[in-house]
């Protein structure tokens, strides 16, 4: 996947041959996972994913889920138009190591926030990386919320995760 | 309403039908979730309306009729967006390489409806054919140039032999590499030219007097600026990409519902105090 992430950003790749990797990895996992022992098929972090409250595009949501599992990490998808405390309810629940939270509105992009908000209420913000991504987020937006990343394709989102969750986990 | 807005043109769609789950969202949005187009079997779905009634025709002849001093551009789809959307966005990439002929076969039936649309409209008194399918996101195109070559350039090659009126692309995104292709087939203009896409002042250096350029203000600044900075945004475009002509001043996207008014009126005034030629900045 590292070499489709190389060939995606040089431009030789696109979505199609994206997504096709990522399900040839996804299916070439499952066969193999079978036949490994249970510490080789441990997943790389555990990552919660969801397009915010009010939007309910999910392409590209659906691209960094398809990427991110194809790279080895477990994916708890929640789909679309998600409410900050499904966010902190799953990511408490399943401890995971990272939240990626997509918005495709310039109306929903304040959602970005009030998600990382309710995770500072829960008490749980210091343990769980966030990540932002989508057609109107940007580098400064990502800062001004107060997320650990912001991710312009899907491509970028799992260096991101992968530097993110491995610096937590160190 | 349009003088109020500050529009100079007024515009009328007319699109296929998308066969997709449609999902409401807030405020009535509408989302399109799963395509319906997924097998062959799902081909006899796709039935539009008759392309070659006079009837169907009989909303735009009454627009027109209606329009006043105003230029009316038509809208539609030539079929590539329609087709991701009736396929479903994942069915549709992976058909690319595991169904062709599926991906063929829906994009053809859309084609072919819309070549007959664009024959019978061109006649009816529109000023501009407009074709509206998004092919980028913000930092390339959905798929290759090679798919691009291969699959949709020559059904839009068929399309186009119906366009007989000044033909306006309108794609998302970042849409540059198809570009040259569009230019060579008879595009004489590109919209939205969206904000972080689409660096408009580059495009206006390599296409020059090849390609209008239409829009590129920001719909950020327009949803949560102010109108002063709205104002220097469209000043600077103006000073930027109006020299020579060819640059239409407008939002760098639909004009959503999120909006600030009092940002879209901003923008309307900068247009009438900074766009008239010659240009202040020459």
């Amino acid at each position: 996947m590292d070499e489709v992430g190389r060939l995606f950003e040089c431009h030789e790749y696109f979505v199609p041959e994206m997504l096709i990797a990522a399900r040839a990895m996804r299916a070439a996992l499952e066969v193999v996972q079978s036949r490994l022992t249970k510490a080789q098929t441990e997943s790389k972090g555990k990552v919660v994913i969801g397009t915010v409250k009010g939007d309910l595009h999910d392409i590209g949501k659906n691209l960094v889920a398809a990427m991110l599992q194809g790279s080895g990490y477990e994916i708890l998808d929640l789909g679309t138009d998600v409410p900050p405390e499904k966010f902190v309810k799953t990511i408490e629940e399943n401890k995971a190591n990272a939240v990626a939270l997509s918005a495709l509105l310039t109306t929903t992009m304040p959602e970005m926030k009030n998600v990382i908000e309710a995770l500072v209420k829960a008490g749980i913000r210091d343990r769980v990386k966030v990540l932002v991504g989508g057609a109107p987020v940007t580098e400064e937006f990502a800062k001004q919320i107060g997320a650990d990343g912001y991710g312009e394709t899907a491509v970028a989102a799992v260096g991101l995760t992968r530097s993110l969750v491995a610096s937590a986990t160190a | 309403m349009a003088e109020h807005l500050g529009l100079d043109n007024l515009f009328f769609v007319i699109r296929a039908p998308v066969w997709a789950e449609k999902i409401s969202g807030k405020d009535g949005r509408l989302f399109y979730g799963d395509g319906k187009i997924q097998t062959e079997k799902d081909l006899s779905l796709m039935q539009f309306p008759d392309a070659d009634d006079d009837a169907f025709y009989s909303e735009a002849r009454a627009f027109l009729r209606h329009k006043g001093n105003y230029p009316v551009l038509f809208v539609t789809r030539i079929g590539i967006l329609s087709t991701m959307m009736s396929m479903g966005m994942e069915n549709f990439c992976v058909a690319l390489y595991e169904n062709r002929g599926l991906v063929e076969a829906v994009l053809d039936r859309y084609c072919d409806w819309t070549a007959k649309v664009a024959k019978r409209v061109c006649g009816l008194g529109f000023d501009v054919f407009i074709s509206t399918d998004d092919m980028a996101f913000n930092t390339t195109t959905f798929f290759s140039r090679a798919v691009f070559w291969d699959l949709v350039l020559p059904r839009y090659r068929r399309v186009r032999e119906n366009i007989t009126l000044p033909w306006i692309v309108h794609s998302d995104g970042n849409i540059a590499p198809f570009v040259d292709d569009l230019v060579d087939l008879g595009v004489i203009g590109l919209h939205p030219n969206e904000k972080g896409a689409i660096d408009i002042r580059a495009m206006k250096q390599r296409y020059g007097k090849r390609l209008s350029l239409l829009g590129n203000v920001d719909l950020n600044l327009l949803g949560m600026a102010t109108p002063e900075e709205v104002d220097r945004e469209v000043r600077e475009l103006i000073r930027d990409v109006g020299p020579g002509g060819g640059y239409v001043v407008t939002s760098g996207n639909s004009l959503a519902g999120y909006l600030l008014p009092e940002n879209v009126r901003a923008m309307a005034a900068a247009v009438r105090k900074y766009g008239n030629y010659p240009l202040a900045f020459a």
